[in-house]
């Protein structure tokens, strides 16, 4: 004999509201840890043939969109947390994100009207960009990012100064002990 | 600090939704700190979060205010381009249908999400396990897709996680 759903909870000792009431306040709890060996490997195997059948059906222009965002992503972390700073993040994230969007080089510079020579340099460190080069480089991410999202005008000055703060803080304090010698604190008597 | 990797402490511009009047709370989402653990009790936010201490453990709060509204624990698993939430938790006031804030647990998986791309590009994954009575609503809410007692986000469906509850 199948029991009515609800009067199966009545014997429990839970009316239906107070039901609902629990599926409600689970919504807001997630728990996943399972502690079978057995279940996490097999949990482990079905999400890979699941995820490698919907990446084999992935069209493209979605895989570029993760690639983009990630690079998004990390800069802006990069940014948050000066403590892991160095002197070429520019250089790094410009290659990611020209290799990233870009077979060849040569057609970004192309894109930016610039010579790919000095896009070269830039890249290796062994130039620093221009003014002109960093605005038609934010131009040219913006206009890839509308169709999905944005990048902020300010990302990518933000991290050639960044590099240049570093470069600075640096140099400095290896040549502090030489100019300190020219400092004198005539004035100032604390 | 909690968490390893100091790396992912940053902050997006994400909300939440003040149920009575409808105003809009921007939020932070940032690693929670020992001291936190003193203000998380079960009683409040069900789990004992003190035994995710080897994870990744953050903490949602509205910008500029020091209550936490919502835990998320997550592991890496970078074999797999994966991350997982373990455990996930809105404090009891932000339960059920008398919750004061609506959005909590969306913008905790769009974090993760977020999180997820950052670390794997195009392969980035998030999954759980939910429970099984709750299947459906995970399905319906956060398009999410399933593989056994699992349920996935990636591609077109994580992308589209973090354009509702993320920034862009």
């Amino acid at each position: 004999m199948v029991r009515s759903y609800w009067k199966l909870l009545k014997d429990l000792g839970m009316s239906k509201k107070g039901f609902n009431n629990e599926i409600e306040e689970y919504k807001e709890l997630i728990d996943s840890r399972l502690t079978s060996e057995k279940e996490k490997e097999q949990e482990r195997n079905a999400l890979i043939a699941a995820r490698q059948k919907r990446f084999r059906e992935r069209p493209e222009s979605e895989k570029l969109v993760g690639n983009l965002l990630q690079i998004k992503y990390q800069i802006e972390n990069y940014l948050n947390n000066p403590a892991y700073s160095n002197k070429n993040s520019f250089p790094k994230f410009l290659s990611m994100y020209v290799d990233t969007l870009y077979k060849k080089r040569k057609d970004f510079a192309s894109d930016l009207d610039i010579n790919p020579i000095i896009l070269s340099q830039i890249i290796n460190n062994h130039r620093d960009p221009k003014e002109e080069f960093l605005i038609r480089l934010i131009v040219h991410s913006q206009a890839v990012f509308k169709s999905f999202g944005h990048f902020d005008r300010d990302l990518w000055p933000k991290l050639y100064y960044q590099d240049k703060m570093c470069e600075f803080l640096t140099t400095s304090e290896k040549r502090r002990k030489i100019e300190e010698r020219h400092v004198n604190n005539k004035v100032v008597d604390i | 600090m909690f968490t390893r990797q100091v790396y992912f402490s940053y902050i997006y511009a994400m909300y939440i939704v003040d149920k009575k009047s409808d105003q809009k709370d921007q939020i932070e989402i940032v690693p929670i700190e020992l001291d936190d653990l003193k203000r998380v009790p079960k009683s409040k936010f069900w789990f004992d979060w003190r035994e995710e201490i080897n994870y990744d453990v953050f903490k949602l709060q509205i910008s500029g205010t020091d209550e936490i509204l919502g835990l998320i624990s997550m592991e890496t698993h970078h074999q797999d381009s994966r991350l997982e939430i373990r455990l996930l938790a809105a404090s009891k006031e932000n339960r059920g249908k008398n919750k004061k804030f609506d959005r909590l647990v969306g913008n905790l998986i769009a974090f993760a999400c977020i999180r997820s791309i950052t670390m794997f590009g195009s392969l980035a994954c998030v999954s759980l396990v939910p429970k099984t009575r709750l299947i459906d609503h995970y399905r319906e809410e956060y398009s999410m897709i399933e593989a056994g007692k699992s349920l996935f986000l990636d591609g077109k469906e994580l992308l589209e996680i973090i354009k509702r509850f993320g920034d862009e």
